[in-house]
């Protein structure tokens, strides 16, 4: 058998992982089976219903069994839904136990009439309604929901067993109730586990080639970073140094100018410090349009800092959406705004740096100067409070116009909400724009709370939460 | 977690999972069927022992088949299988006054197992085949098998269905979705770009961080002294910055652990008769603190008149590996110079102290003190080369002060306990003379 991967070890994925939530991508290429289950569990308990009138005892019960599956389909459709991902553990838990309250109806309304035990639309029902879990929840919670739904069909089989019209042990009508209900969920549970641990181990590869890939370059990036500064110092500095050094002595006008440089420097460098993989990305994607002949205006306004806050993985879904929707025909180049405001302490400044050598445990340090752009030259200096401004106004049309979500985020104590809101221009009819962004949305909702996507043609506005945990403060700073 | 599969792996990973569960669901299939006709055989007929019996050679060859998947193997399950269906479905219909109809979910237990053998196939039409190969053997044995019997036939929905959602979920899997093919290398491109900037961001802050300790330290050492001919302290430190950013490559240089002892300030007859750097790690009983750019960070700061008084475990810092050592110093360094440039003040004192895991640097003044809001905004010192710095290295910065009332910082810094590096002998001779150092090495980590 060829491995999915050519690694001979096993890294163990999180026990909380799903397909959904590790490759969101190819969880939204699984989501038809929900809607495919629901209709196959309807239909048959319809059909089973209507078909065995003389086993019904009370109609009414049994038209409840009906109602309550086809409420646990719905709710199953529902959930499986791209725009509404990702699947929780209280979606399944309401998805089965509304499943094992049909079955419960339907035992009930059979009551002393019930002939045959397999033919029950029940048990299926449930069967498929566990199948269906596969692609969206981790193999352990499909195993106990399956095992506690098998285990009261069971028990309800024994206890109809006086009853059907066939002389066997009692103990195989819960057999066979049993397995229709277990089969499916080990199935399920069997895929579960068996794709996640298969993009896990693909994970753990690519990022360990992403790393290796990193470590090659760092010799291209020490010199291209040190260039950048070393002509960041201007001109003056090193001259300025040398001759004082070759003179040998110090004169007055020689401590007015170093003053005068010091500050210089330490302006530039404040500038640089404050500067955000997201001022570096959009600085990139605004070189990118130039080069295609078209005069973008991209707008950042992150006045706290919040971009430092976010993991890769976060940085990566809002890179790609970002690049995506740059690359996207008929997007407008003047139209792009990023905003990212919240609740809660502004990240630590240092966050990033520590993660890229996986220090998570690393102290905060709060930013004290809350420049975003650098200003380097008159011209982005210009560039920069114009692009303040406009970012002021939106944000302004933003806080009138979405309350919600800065009320949601101040409910949650210490945690620190960032809401971030990117808006764009694309005329695309809305089904091409849907389908072109439907992967980087998918990938934005697995690792970001509560995307939200308004559009009002041509203007399209997407706007996500990311949670912080507690921030510890520091003292004193000088 | 953002990066999915690439799409070469898609198919190939979903058939293996669909496989998987393909398998467990018929092993359950074939466990219900064995545990039910057993119960049966002791219940009513003792004869069905050889229903029983199939079921467990389509087990153990099911087993056998999902640890080596080979073409032999499923023609095998295929071919049993059929065989089990027919002897099995004959053996329980054949149970006198129990079945209605031959449409018994028992029944088609083995039949279910059979149609699996498709979940194996390694493409979706592969799949199918296999898929419907079994199901088309299967009824047929079962037809042969109750005609058999005095069992009226009924048509089989549980086998039908499960072979019909079989086939679905294997076409479903099956289909290439062409709107993700672009988005998931976009995804990729986006974190192998994240890392690149997270490098440049981390080369970033220690360039930053250097040109403050060297350039903007060296500017205001200018601007604050007196109008003169330079002093020797100054003299050298202005000759160390021009070296420094001459030199094209000092930011990686810089990690050598050898560039203190090169440092115009640690131009000691200690110093500069130590081994070379690196070495030291691994022969720490030759160490000597002199070495460390922490001693290094000190000396400069005496030649600029700083009285410093160093006391404690000098000799934890061998625990430091070169690069967390250089930053080690110029974070001290910084402390010191803030004394020199703020305390109003002409000494200070570096205590160091060790633990198992990690070494802490408490440098203290008795000097003005400050508040938070006095410092001003532009102010880099204690932001990017203390507390960026050692941040860097997973350590923590803790500042207590108050204006009148002095300044102490303390610098901690995870480090390696020193039983790692050392060959036995080494540890325990080394571990009679420190008491850090002899916890460290009951307990390496």
């Amino acid at each position: 058998m060829i491995r999915a991967t050519p690694t001979p070890r096993r890294p163990r994925a999180p026990a909380s992982a799903s397909q959904q939530r590790l490759d969101p991508i190819g969880g939204l290429a699984a989501w038809p089976i929900a809607p495919v289950m629901a209709l196959i569990m309807v239909t048959y308990a319809i059909i089973a219903t209507v078909s065995r009138p003389h086993e019904i005892a009370i109609v009414e019960l049994a038209a409840a069994a009906v109602t309550a599956l086809t409420i646990a389909a719905a709710v199953l459709v529902w959930s499986a839904r791209p725009d509404l991902a990702p699947f929780t553990r209280t979606r399944a838990v309401v998805i089965v136990g509304l499943g094992i309250a049909a079955h419960l109806l339907a035992a009930a309304s059979t009551w002393q009439l019930n002939e045959m035990v397999q033919d029950d639309f029940a048990p299926i029902g449930l069967g498929l309604l566990l199948l269906a879990l596969a692609p969206f929840r981790p193999w352990k919670e499909i195993l106990l929901l399956g095992a506690s739904a098998a285990l009261v069909v069971g028990v309800t089989a024994l206890a109809q067993s006086p009853f059907p019209g066939i002389q066997v042990p009692p103990v195989l009508f819960s057999i066979v109730s049993m397995t229709q209900v277990f089969a499916p969920t080990l199935a399920a549970a069997a895929y579960s586990r068996q794709v996640v641990n298969s993009i896990h181990r693909w994970q753990t590869d690519a990022r360990r080639g992403i790393r290796a890939r990193t470590e090659e370059s760092r010799g291209v990036l020490a010199q291209s970073v040190v260039e950048n500064r070393l002509t960041n110092l201007g001109a003056d500095v090193l001259p300025f140094l040398a001759d004082v050094l070759g003179r040998n002595t110090l004169t007055a006008a020689d401590t007015k100018r170093a003053r005068s440089l010091a500050f210089q420097v330490r302006r530039v460098l404040v500038a640089e410090v404050d500067h955000t993989w997201l001022d570096d990305l959009i600085d990139r994607e605004r070189v990118a349009l130039t080069e295609r002949g078209l005069n973008p205006l991209c707008v950042i306004a992150d006045p706290e800092r919040r971009a430092t806050g976010f993991d890769s993985d976060q940085r990566a879904a809002v890179g790609a959406l970002i690049v995506a929707l740059c690359t996207l025909k008929g997007f407008d180049p003047t139209s792009l705004v990023v905003q990212i405001d919240g609740s809660g302490a502004a990240p630590a400044d240092t966050e990033h740096i520590t993660q890229a050598f996986g220090h998570r445990g690393a102290r905060p340090t709060p930013a004290t100067d809350t420049t975003t752009v650098a200003i380097v030259t008159e011209a982005q200096a210009q560039a920069a409070t114009k692009a303040r401004a406009q970012a002021r106004a939106q944000a302004q049309v933003n806080a009138a116009t979405m309350p919600r979500a800065r009320q949601q985020t101040t409910d949650h104590g210490s945690r620190a909400t960032d809401t971030i809101t990117i808006q764009a221009g694309i005329s695309l009819p809305p089904f091409q724009r849907r389908r072109a962004l439907r992967p980087y949305l998918s990938v934005l909702r697995a690792v970001f709370t509560q995307v939200r996507v308004t559009s009002r043609h041509p203007l399209l506005t997407l706007e996500f939460d990311a949670e912080r945990g507690p921030m510890n403060t520091t003292k004193g700073i000088r | 977690m953002s990066l999915g599969l690439p799409g070469h792996l898609v198919q190939l990973t979903l058939a293996r999972a669909l496989a998987r569960a393909a398998h467990w669901f018929a092993l359950t299939c074939l466990m219900a069927a064995a545990v039910a006709v057993s119960i049966l055989s002791l219940d009513r007929s003792p004869e069905l022992w050889v229903a029983v019996l199939v079921v467990m050679a389509m087990g153990a060859l099911l087993v056998l088949f999902t640890r080596h998947r080979r073409i032999a193997l499923a023609v095998a399950y295929l071919l049993v299988g059929t065989l089990g269906v027919y002897v099995f479905t004959k053996a329980v219909l054949g149970v006198p006054d129990v079945f209605p109809a031959s449409n018994m979910y028992l029944v088609a237990l083995p039949k279910m197992a059979l149609v699996m053998v498709g979940g194996a196939g390694s493409t979706a039409l592969a799949g199918v085949l296999w898929s419907t190969t079994a199901f088309v053997l299967a009824e047929t044995a079962a037809l042969l098998a109750i005609l058999d019997t005095a069992v009226p036939y009924r048509a089989d929905l549980f086998t039908l269905s499960t072979y019909v959602i079989l086939v679905g979920v294997m076409v479903l899997a099956g289909i290439d979705r062409r709107s993700s093919n672009a988005a998931q290398p976009a995804i990729h491109r986006a974190v192998q770009d994240g890392a690149n900037r997270q490098l440049r961001d981390a080369l970033d802050t220690r360039a930053i961080a250097l040109l403050n300790d060297t350039t903007v330290a060296q500017l205001v050492a200018l601007s604050l002294a007196e109008p003169a001919a330079l002093s020797p302290g100054l003299r050298a430190s202005l000759k160390y910055t021009l070296t420094t950013l001459h030199n094209t490559n000092w930011l990686t240089n810089i990690d050598d652990r050898t560039a203190p002892a090169l440092q115009p300030t640690a131009l000691q007859p200690t110093a500069a008769t130590q081994p070379a750097g690196p070495v030291q790690v691994t022969t720490p009983a030759g160490y000597d603190w002199q070495s460390s750019a922490v001693y290094t960070a000190i000396e400069r700061c005496r030649d600029r008149g700083l009285h410093v008084d160093v006391t404690g475990d000098r000799e934890a810092l061998v625990r430091l590996d070169a690069e967390n050592d250089r930053d080690v110093g110029l974070a001290v360094q910084q402390c010191l110079v803030n004394v020199i440039l703020h305390a109003g003040i002409d000494s200070a004192e570096v205590a160091i102290e060790s633990d198992p895991t990690a070494i802490s640097l408490l440098i203290t003044d008795a000097g003005r003190g400050f508040t938070e809001s006095d410092s001003a905004a532009d102010r880099l010192g204690l932001r990017q080369s203390v507390r960026r710095r050692i941040e860097q290295l997973g350590g923590s910065v803790l500042i207590w002060s108050r204006p009148g009332a002095g300044t102490r910082v303390r610098l901690i810094v995870p480090a390696a306990t020193q039983s790692i590096a050392l060959p036995p002998a080494l540890a325990s001779r080394r571990s009679g003379s420190n008491r850090a150092n002899r916890s460290s090495s009951r307990k390496p980590q």
